[in-house]
């Protein structure tokens, strides 16, 4: 059992943190913890596991707790014995190259025998059906693949509770179910399960309990049954993403099915593509794509896992070179390097595209002749006017992501791309996302967006 | 072929020794093509030749550009083609290592020579890192081409600074992001446990690890003999 009593905390370097938390997590249950960004749910699932104050260092009162054994008298060694912990981003919570030590990593800390881990191993390698992924790199692996590791590597720690914080983040929907998957296993098994999310579809039919947060403090708590039967006008209020399962694509004249016949009529005030055949690295696809998206227009893309939505983008920006065929605006063929010059995009990862140290100069970074006043006026679409002079690496993950949005309606280009801009963003995020491109597209831009999120895509057409 | 770590460090130690002792491009040469041998039958992949390539690039360089070029301009590439290739052979022997060693061999293997923990883990995260960095370079190299960042910048000295700064600053927030992350990770996992941790991937010396380490000392050996007595 997990008790917050009266638990208030704040970071050294005085980032938010929370207030007033008093809940109780009751043996084999399973809590969701929701909220928009920088709700303080994350530090919460930092405080279940150790981290903080041990690691993460700050100002703590009230007491965690947990079978009546106060967490702030602990090692972090001592309570990873009681709570396994899986990341958000798996790139960093690997410590080793190989699947079967990384899965056994907890195990090896403790100094278990050897044959003990063995047997583990293979008990969980079969109830978890992931033989095959054993034999590869993690470098190799997928998102999604990486993620399930994690999840095996907290299960074999036979620890009660385990404590997740949006293990969905960068997942497309196929991995999701997976993870879903994952989570009732775990809570077959009797564990204690504590999850943070912002995608919270997905745990329908898991959670039990769901605690909102706002501003650092619990608002709201629901049984699970009554929260997803919540009506949509107050779920768009608490600012939170579909709480249902919506994998349907809305059939709408501009969702593009990727390989999906587009016939070209006119291709004036137009990008086309003819019989474009894509390529990435020594992988390549055989069916050609073909289409034809009018200048004014936002386009969808969808498609399936592994049909290469990511390398269709990325050709189109001239970071990849086709097979054959042709990229044309306005009916004239656009080189590769022409196309670098021509689009502008935004890419998954956020944090590799912020090069400057204030939001503004970020604006300015590529486009000296862009003007004051214009920057006022996308940074008051976006909701960044109170960040104008911060530095973009210390914003939060959904400000950081409409600093590069910002900074791509800004660099003149009218053609963008966007790989899953919306992918980490709470409800509120996405409708600015979502309102931003529109304004592109009236003003006469065309947008191209790679999306799973069916919520943004209805967004995008109301 | 698979060779065990202490091999493998052994095998650089003295490939080290020998490069200090060694002026002779003769022995360089032996050396590249001995130590290539071991990588390719370590990893089984022509590609990782592309070391040795380079080096036999900077041989010609050295021996058919230099007599012909004026003596400015080999005097200016001579820092790069001479000095930097005779560290190859070292550099080579980090590739074998880098390439065909899982962390959790390493550290299984070191913690049973009992080398300090915290030098263990450290060495761990270095190698661990290695591939994210190279990963970062790239992301980073993509997002660089399609921003244009030095766009409206005509003074040549200032674009080159631009760029330099455009790939460190994302490149250092992305370290310190990572590192912190690995560490909460495996903190959060039990990595500071007072026990002595199962060496699970630990593995005996066998016989083909004598046989290398015999075959190295030898040729050390050889290289010696060939510098204070022939040379």
């Amino acid at each position: 059992m997990i008790t917050f009593e009266h638990v208030t905390f704040s970071y050294d370097n005085a980032e938010s943190g929370v207030t007033d938390i008093d809940f109780t997590v009751q043996d084999g249950e399973c809590v969701l913890l929701c909220g928009s960004s920088g709700c303080g749910k994350t530090t919460l699932t930092k405080m279940m596991n150790g981290l903080i104050p041990s690691f993460y260092t700050g100002k703590l009162e009230g007491k965690v707790s947990i079978n009546r054994k106060n967490l702030a008298d602990m090692e972090i060694y001592e309570i990873s014995r009681m709570v396994s912990s899986v990341f958000q981003n798996p790139k960093t919570q690997f410590f080793n190259t190989d699947a079967e030590s990384e899965i056994t990593f907890p195990l090896e800390n403790r100094g278990m025998d050897v044959k003990e881990i063995n047997r583990r191993l293979q008990a969980v390698t079969a109830e978890f059906g992931i033989e095959k992924l054993l034999s590869k790199s993690l470098f190799e692996m997928s998102g999604g693949e990486q993620q399930i590791i994690a999840f095996a590597s907290a299960y074999i720690s036979d620890t009660d509770i385990i404590v997740l914080d949006e293990p969905s983040a960068n997942l497309d929907a196929g991995a999701m179910q997976t993870v879903r998957r994952m989570l009732r296993k775990m809570k077959q098994a009797g564990k204690s399960i504590i999850v943070a999310e912002h995608r919270l579809a997905y745990l329908n039919g898991i959670v039990d309990t769901v605690h909102y947060l706002e501003n650092g403090r619990l608002t709201h708590t629901w049984k699970a049954s009554d929260f997803y039967s919540m009506q949509d006008s107050q779920r768009r209020e608490l600012s939170l993403r579909d709480l249902h399962e919506t994998a349907e694509i809305p059939q709408l004249p501009d969702v593009y099915t990727l390989g999906s016949a587009n016939s070209a009529t006119d291709i004036k005030n137009a990008l086309t593509a003819d019989q474009l055949l894509l390529k990435r690295g020594k992988k390549t696809w055989d069916y050609p794509v073909n289409f034809q998206f009018p200048m004014g227009k936002i386009i969808c893309v969808v498609g399936e896992n592994g049909m290469g939505k990511s390398t269709f983008l990325r050709t189109l920006a001239g970071l990849e070179k086709e097979q054959s065929g042709a990229v044309l605006l306005d009916g004239r063929a656009l080189r590769k390097k022409q196309r670098r010059r021509t689009f502008g995009m935004v890419m998954q990862n956020v944090d590799h595209q912020l090069f400057s140290d204030t939001v503004t100069g970020e604006c300015r970074l590529g486009n000296g002749a862009v003007s004051d006043e214009q920057i006022t006026e996308i940074l008051d679409l976006l909701q960044l006017s109170d960040y104008r002079e911060q530095h973009p690496q210390s914003l939060s993950g959904g400000q950081r992501q409409r600093v590069t949005i910002a900074a791509v309606l800004l660099s003149g280009k009218q053609i963008l791309l966007l790989d899953e801009p919306t992918s980490g963003l709470d409800y509120g995020n996405m409708m600015t996302v979502s309102r931003a491109l529109r304004a592109h597209a009236a003003n006469g831009g065309l947008c191209i967006v790679v999306t799973h999120d069916t919520e943004l895509i209805r967004a995008l057409y109301a | 072929m698979v060779l065990d770590i202490r091999t493998k460090l052994l095998v650089m130690l003295l490939t080290a020794t020998c490069v200090s002792l060694n002026n002779n491009v003769a022995v360089e040469i032996g050396m590249m093509l001995i130590l290539s041998l071991l990588l390719i039958l370590c990893t089984k992949n022509l590609h990782d030749l592309w070391l040795l390539l380079l080096y036999f690039g900077f041989v010609a360089i050295e021996f058919l550009v230099f007599p012909v070029v004026p003596d400015t301009v080999s005097m200016l590439l001579s820092m790069p083609v001479v000095n930097i290739r005779g560290f190859f052979p070292v550099l080579l022997c980090v590739f074998l290592i880098y390439k065909t060693t899982e962390v959790s061999q390493m550290m299984a293997t070191f913690t049973k020579m009992h080398i300090p923990k915290k030098l263990i883990i450290t060495l761990a995260v270095a190698v661990r890192y290695i591939p994210s960095l190279i990963e970062e370079w790239h992301h980073i190299r993509d997002a660089m081409a399609v921003r244009n960042v030095t766009g409206g910048i005509r003074n040549p000295v200032r674009r080159i600074l631009l760029r330099v700064e455009c790939y460190l600053v994302p490149l250092f927030i992305s370290m310190i992001r990572t590192a912190d992350g690995l560490s909460a990770a495996a903190i959060a996992r039990g990595i500071d446990e007072p026990v002595t941790p199962t060496c699970r991937r630990y593995t005996r010396l066998r016989a083909i690890d004598y046989l290398m380490m015999t075959a190295a000392i030898a040729l050390t050996a050889g290289c010696f003999y060939f510098t204070y007595f022939r040379g």
